[in-house]
């Protein structure tokens, strides 16, 4: 499970990582952002391996449409 | 930790003790880059391997009107993690009327809460005042990020890697696009929805993975309604028709009042995802407003829905906070009692079932995306601070035994909305 904090204690903000079989142990890991965020509403993860594969995908379209 | 820094936008924003301008709520201005994240407590797990987009509220100009927290201009936070290490960067949505506010050195729109007449400039949403933000969702597909508003806007662009803007989406239609578009990574199709104040008040629509507008058709409505999220099985896509929305007698002088309407029903319209008006199969539920499903997907004779059913959809004010008393318990999970809870619509009966599955004030609710569509045990859900539209912890409901797991942050921190990255 993917995060990020905003640490009102502190005026900072973390990306936090926590183990979603397991929350309640809290973050298993945290790096600190170079500012605090604000908050807002929603967001998304994407894998590199799919961001690869819909690249391939459209370099096919391409192709495709030069041939 | 390397940080690139960007030139700065033109901002005209003082400073404010405004709940949703100030502490977690305080907007950023700066945009920046940062080549690898200074990792402060344990360590990244080597084979997370994607990007994390976060969109959230930073308004760079004096509100016009009253500050309403969804009112803010859009800036994506991105986090890439790949090898154990973490990148970082951040940037406004340049959306045309951000570019136009920008021009303008100061804020041309005026908000959710602000009477008619207040934009000096045409607005937007299906409210039809509003400036086109693309602040409330975040998605990725077919490689490109688009951020989409609530109130229905155009989709913006973004590439997902490098955060630059790519402008508006060529298929988004005139009614504009709702935030909670929903993407079928197996068919690479993106199904979202529109509504609007004029007949047939929503419409439904499918983007193939080349990014053309595939399908476009009518879902009518008794009249405007407040239409917030879509979910979608293998087959069916989900839309829905729920009793919270605005007066139509006060519609009719331009006032935007959303207020619950007694004795009418929750309608949901399952269409075939490539299918035709006259092919939808209406379901009745009890009444309630939703604002998130977390997932839905087809079990033989039934189509099941899980998301969050709000008790008490149109909530008391909170007295003590005077002019803001409406906004700050309409964005309160503890005043609009929103909890788990799943229908089963039968396809064969035409009946709708309904039960709660935890008791727990929650809402903007993940599940593994390996599970969209099928039936997923888990759902982590997040909790509220009481009063306050701020995540201060976590719930992992496990659905079939009504175990509950828990999170809580410690005082003062709070969290994001947290995808769950599958192993």
């Amino acid at each position: 499970m993917v995060t990020f904090l905003i640490d009102e204690n502190t005026g900072t903000s973390q990306l936090a990582i926590l183990d979603a079989s397991d929350i309640a142990k809290g973050p298993i890991a945290r790096a600190a952002l170079p500012h605090k965020i604000s908050s807002g509403v929603h967001s998304t993860w994407v894998e590199h391996d799919q961001l690869r594969a819909d690249l391939a995908f459209k370099r096919g379209e391409l192709d495709r449409v030069v041939a | 930790m390397q940080i690139t820094r960007h030139p700065p936008v033109k901002t005209s924003l003082k400073p404010s003790n405004h709940p949703y301008l100030s502490g977690a709520w305080t907007p950023v201005h700066e945009e920046v880059d940062v080549d690898e994240l200074e990792v402060i407590e344990g360590a990244i797990p080597a084979d997370i391997d994607g990007i994390y987009l976060r969109n959230t509220e930073n308004p760079v100009h004096q509100p016009l009107g009253r500050h309403h927290p969804f009112d803010g201009d859009a800036m994506i936070h991105q986090v890439s993690i790949s090898g154990g290490k973490a990148s970082y960067r951040n940037r406004f949505v340049r959306t045309a009327c951000f570019e136009a506010e920008q021009i303008a050195g100061e804020g041309l729109w005026g908000g959710l809460m602000d009477p008619d007449g207040t934009s000096r400039r045409p607005g937007f949403g299906a409210h039809g005042g509003l400036k086109d933000t693309g602040s409330t969702d975040i998605i990725v597909h077919a490689g490109v990020a688009y951020a989409t508003l609530y109130q229905c806007g155009e989709a913006w662009q973004i590439d997902p890697v490098t955060l630059n803007n790519l402008g508006k989406a060529s298929w988004g239609p005139l009614d504009g696009v709702s935030a909670h578009p929903k993407v079928d990574e197996e068919t690479g199709e993106l199904m979202f929805f529109n509504y609007s104040k004029h007949a047939p008040y929503m419409h439904y629509g499918v983007v193939d993975r080349a990014g053309n507008l595939a399908h476009y058709v009518p879902i009518p409505l008794p009249g405007p309604r407040l239409p917030h999220d879509m979910a979608i099985t293998k087959n069916w896509s989900i839309l829905n028709d729920m009793p919270l929305f605005w007066d139509a007698r006060l519609l009719e002088r331009n006032i935007h009042a959303a207020r619950i309407h007694d004795g009418v029903p929750t309608r949901f319209a399952l269409i075939p995802r490539h299918g035709q008006p006259e092919d939808i199969r209406w379901f009745e539920a009890s009444p309630t407003y939703v604002l998130h499903w977390t997932n839905a997907w087809e079990d033989g004779d039934e189509v099941i829905l899980e998301g969050y059913f709000q008790d008490k959809p149109m909530p008391d004010p909170i007295e003590e906070a005077g002019e803001y008393s409406h906004m700050m318990a309409y964005v309160d999970e503890h005043s609009f009692q929103c909890r788990f809870h799943r229908w089963r619509f039968n396809l064969k009966t035409g009946k709708t079932r309904e039960e709660r599955l935890s008791d727990r004030i929650v809402e903007f609710g993940m599940i593994n995306p390996d599970f969209l569509m099928k039936r997923n045990r888990y759902t982590w859900s997040t909790t509220s601070k009481p009063g306050w539209f701020l995540f201060n912890g976590y719930v992992r409901h496990d659905t079939q035994t009504g175990e509950e797991q828990v999170y809580e942050l410690p005082e003062g921190v709070f969290a994001s909305e947290s995808p769950i990255v599958p192993r």
